[in-house]
């Protein structure tokens, strides 16, 4: 399994957080684990059931910045999924051994564990997209569009050698609560673009847990805006296997009305020649909540490789917040590794040169915001053009309100 | 390549035959604490600060980060030796050896050339300590901590382990309970000491612990350095020192607390510092960590009054065996404060060397600035650098930025160094030299001469 820190150096260790678990928190049961056990296959079913005694170990994590303690989940849902007509497409309820294998191979800590497994265990909507070798698809793939009712879901992409694809994981707007587990794996060569849309109802929570495994050559690049309210904790961990590989996470973030947003990127590089980058944009504004962790995690063996991390985040208004928590871990002497994190305020220089041309404070604060995150977009919208003209409309709602 | 690096310690790792009026049972228990208490003769108030000390040091946990103090077996620990000496004003009147040990150290050397004063322990008791009279005279204080307590009980009532609480954490519960000498600096209104005090704290037996409290009130426009070191010889046993440094820097007051840490290698170092600054004070932290087995050590400055200000500095040196998990914490509290983080690590040997830090920009430090640094150089392919800095901003009007770079030595830096003439390992000693020197030219020079004498890099080998 992959954790999010590595906790040892030779004989040396460093003590390992304690885990704090909401204690009162109503859970799902081993009612729940055979109604969605029902519809698995043979593979599927002994995986999820060695997945469900460490489940149930488990409580839910009672965390320092990110309150889960208001929280409820939602009853289950068992469903039995359509067949599709895609033919790189199919349920991850029928996933043959070795698939089944591969996926027990992109094991992962996540957020939290305990997330983590329940995405596992009781998704209601999961898809296995497995592009052949050499295959560039024309088309962004969409996931989330079609079914407004998933509230959990699980899946498992994986580009074949050479091959190019791109895909748009977009949670679809005024749910409660949703979570969804999402494993990637690159193949040598390939070519994957990810733009995640993160909604969410006013009181909701999200969860969103991110794997992805390089090989060689492979090259990613993530997108992830999180302009929405509620809770919402989303989880990268990218994972430069191969060398020459390349992964690059740009997040665009902004924390309107009572929004709590925790967001974390990990780059974690094993080989040679790689490259790791996170660039976080955000604004904080009413009473919105940022805590923005980045870790840049250099490995014995990753040689000439570059990691870096860099966070800006600006407070527009006095009951928001923001924590960085950028974190470089570097066992390979060999790299360039490096991060930088600013917190700034309101300029009230530009917001008066703005309001001196004739314009609203809220106008202003519209244009500074939109300034923040202009060039995010412009280069979110040379790889998907048709998923950013409603942002940029989204994003300038929810300043001003 | 091969490189290696290495912090020559050997002037320190010596020991001294010495006789001892007390040594205490090993471990921790409540009958040692009335024990050490009814020996120094305290007074009731003291007493029961320990009392309830030991009992919250009973049932707190681990802190559940850092290192791994596992290996470490506390009921192992002697933490009570009282050395055969009473405490003199005059090097002269110290028995032989102890004295002939703090010569070696080259501390009554510095007192005349460069202090206003020096405080001397050896183990768990001070056994020198000394003030020039006119500073004396001006009203400044500056006494062991057991003499302080009976002659400033009011004073030390008032500060003593109110910035770091006995039930912060288990190492702070168990440093109230059996803390043992150390220094009590009191400096009156707008005296400004010109020349440092010193403390150096000595180690001398195996499998011993040490806890001194170090207690500084700088009075309103007062000016004050303090300078710390400290040095043990090497055991096969593991030794402890829990020390405790309080700081109060009142109005419009300045203090800088340099430290330059040298325990053996066999120690563990879990140590705690945290001052104290009100309005227009600025409060500066100097470090050296080098020597250890194990530190948890994190200087902290809480910003209270309106304009404070804090800087720290810190280079800290993991070697072969060494485990340092260092770092800062500053909270801003008021409106207007500012602070300045420059933390530096040298890695090498296997060496693991990790900065955890805190910026909390709390709401009401409105219109504050920060600025954090974290550099780390790795010598070898052995050693491991991390930087974990926690940034927490809650107003709209501060602002903070944060930067961090770990890398090795440069090719292109010390191909430049040889073209002009120098070898391979001088050029690494030199550049390892500039990466320490702008936290070695802050302390008094005879100081920077010693860690820069300290960190005195032997490197070898050649590019292949």
């Amino acid at each position: 399994m992959e954790k999010s820190i590595n906790l040892k150096h030779g004989d040396k260790t460093m003590v390992r957080p304690s885990r704090k678990e909401i204690l009162d928190f109503k859970d799902y049961g081993d009612r729940d684990f055979l109604m969605a056990c029902e519809k698995f296959g043979p593979p599927m079913s002994v995986y999820v059931s060695d997945r469900y005694s460490e489940y149930k170990r488990l409580g839910f994590p009672d965390w320092k910045r990110t309150n889960l303690r208001g929280m409820s989940i939602p009853p289950m849902v068992s469903r039995f999924p359509r067949k599709s007509t895609d033919p790189y497409l199919k349920s991850m309820n029928w996933l043959s051994s070795d698939e089944v294998e591969l996926l027990d191979s992109l094991d992962f800590e996540g957020s939290d564990r305990k997330l983590l497994l329940l995405g596992d265990i009781f998704f209601d909507s999961g898809v296995i997209l497995s592009i052949p070798d050499g295959s560039v698809m024309k088309k962004p793939f969409l996931v989330g569009r079609s079914d407004s009712v998933e509230q959990i879901s699980n899946n498992l992409f994986i580009a074949g050698e050479h091959s190019e694809i791109q895909i748009v994981i977009d949670s679809k707007a005024s749910r409660n609560w949703f979570l969804q587990n999402n494993r990637f794996l690159l193949k040598r060569g390939s070519k994957v673009d990810v733009l995640f849309v993160n909604h969410l109802g006013s009181e909701g929570y999200g969860f969103v847990n991110n794997f992805y495994r390089l090989e060689e050559g492979a090259v990613l690049k993530v997108f992830e805006v999180s302009p929405f309210s509620g809770t919402m904790v989303s989880y990268h961990l990218g994972l430069s296997a191969g060398k020459n590989s390349s992964m690059d996470f740009e997040p665009l973030f902004l924390a309107a009305g009572n929004t709590n947003l925790d967001l974390q990127f990990i780059t974690r590089i094993m080989a040679e020649n790689c490259n790791g980058q996170i660039n976080g944009t955000g604004v904080a504004i009413d009473n919105g909540s940022v805590i923005f962790r980045g870790n840049v995690d250099m490995r014995r063996g990753a040689k000439n490789s570059t990691g870096s991390e860099h966070s800006s985040v600006t407070i527009l208004s006095d009951g928001a917040r923001a924590d960085a928590i950028p974190c470089l871990l570097v066992d390979e002497n060999e790299v360039n590794a490096s991060h930088a994190a600013t917190i700034g305020s309101l300029d009230e220089e530009r917001i008066f040169y703005l309001m001196s041309r004739g314009m609203t404070r809220e106008r202003a604060l519209k244009m500074i915001v939109r300034g923040t995150f202009e060039p995010v977009i412009e280069r979110m919208e040379l790889l998907f053009p048709e998923n950013c003209g409603g942002l940029r409309n989204a994003l300038d709602r929810r300043v001003g309100r | 390549m091969s490189r290696e690096a290495f912090v020559d310690s050997s002037r320190f790792e010596f020991t001294s035959r010495t006789d001892y009026s007390y040594v205490s049972e090993k471990g921790f228990t409540e009958s040692l604490v009335r024990e050490i208490s009814g020996r120094k003769d305290e007074p009731g108030w003291m007493l029961q600060l320990r009392l309830n000390s030991f009992r919250a040091f009973s049932r707190i946990h681990d802190p559940s980060f850092g290192v791994d103090t596992g290996l470490l077996d506390l009921g192992e620990i002697v933490a009570y030796l009282k050395p055969n000496a009473s405490r003199e004003r005059a090097w002269e009147d110290l028995p032989v050896e102890i004295r002939e040990t703090f010569e070696k150290l080259g501390i009554p050397e510095a007192e005349r050339n460069s202090l206003s004063g020096a405080g001397a322990q050896y183990d768990s008791e001070v056994v020198y300590q000394n003030i020039k009279r006119e500073l004396e005279e001006l009203g400044v204080v500056f006494l062991d901590m057991e003499s302080a307590v009976k002659e400033y009980p009011e004073l030390v009532k008032k500060y003593f382990m109110k910035a770091v609480p006995a039930t912060d954490h288990k190492y702070s519960a168990l440093h109230g309970a059996v803390w043992s000498g150390g220094s009590f600096v009191y400096v009156p209104k707008n005296i400004k000491v010109k020349q440092p005090l010193q403390a150096y704290f000595r180690m001398n037996a195996a499998s011993s612990g040490q806890f001194e409290h170090t207690l500084i009130v700088a009075d309103e426009g007062s000016e004050l350095q303090f300078i710390e070191g400290c040095s043990a010889p090497r055991f096969n046993e593991l030794n402890l020192h829990v020390g405790m440094v309080e700081i109060f820097v009142l109005k419009g007051a300045r203090v800088r607390y340099s430290t330059i840490q040298n325990w053996s290698k066999n120690t563990y170092n879990l140590n705690t510092k945290r001052a104290i600054v009100e309005e227009d004070g600025t409060m500066e932290w100097i470090s050296g960590s080098l020597g250890s087995m194990k530190t948890m050590l994190y200087p902290t400055t809480v910003l209270k009054g309106r304009r404070a200000r804090a800087e720290h500095l810190g280079i800290t040196y993991a070697g072969p065996g060494q485990h340092m998990d260092t770092g800062s914490k500053v909270i801003h509290l008021a409106p207007e404060t500012s602070s300045i983080v420059d933390a530096r690590s040298i890695s090498t040997g296997g060496g693991w060397a990790f900065y955890r830090g805190l910026l909390d920009i709390s709401e009401r430090a409105v219109n504050s600035k920060s600025a954090v640094q974290c550099t780390a150089m790795m010598i070898d392919n052995d050693s491991r650098s991390d930087t974990l800095p926690i940034i927490s901003v809650d107003n709209s009007s501060s602002n903070i930025g944060h930067e961090a770079r770990i890398g090795r030595i440069s090719e292109e830096q010390i191909f430049y160094l040889m073209s002009r003439g120098l070898s391979e390992s001088e050029a690494k000693a030199m550049i390892v030299r500039g990466f320490v020197e702008p936290v070695a030219k802050q302390f008094p020079v005879e100081y920077a001469v010693e860690l820069n004498r300290l960190i005195n890099l032997e490197i070898e080998g050649s590019i292949g």
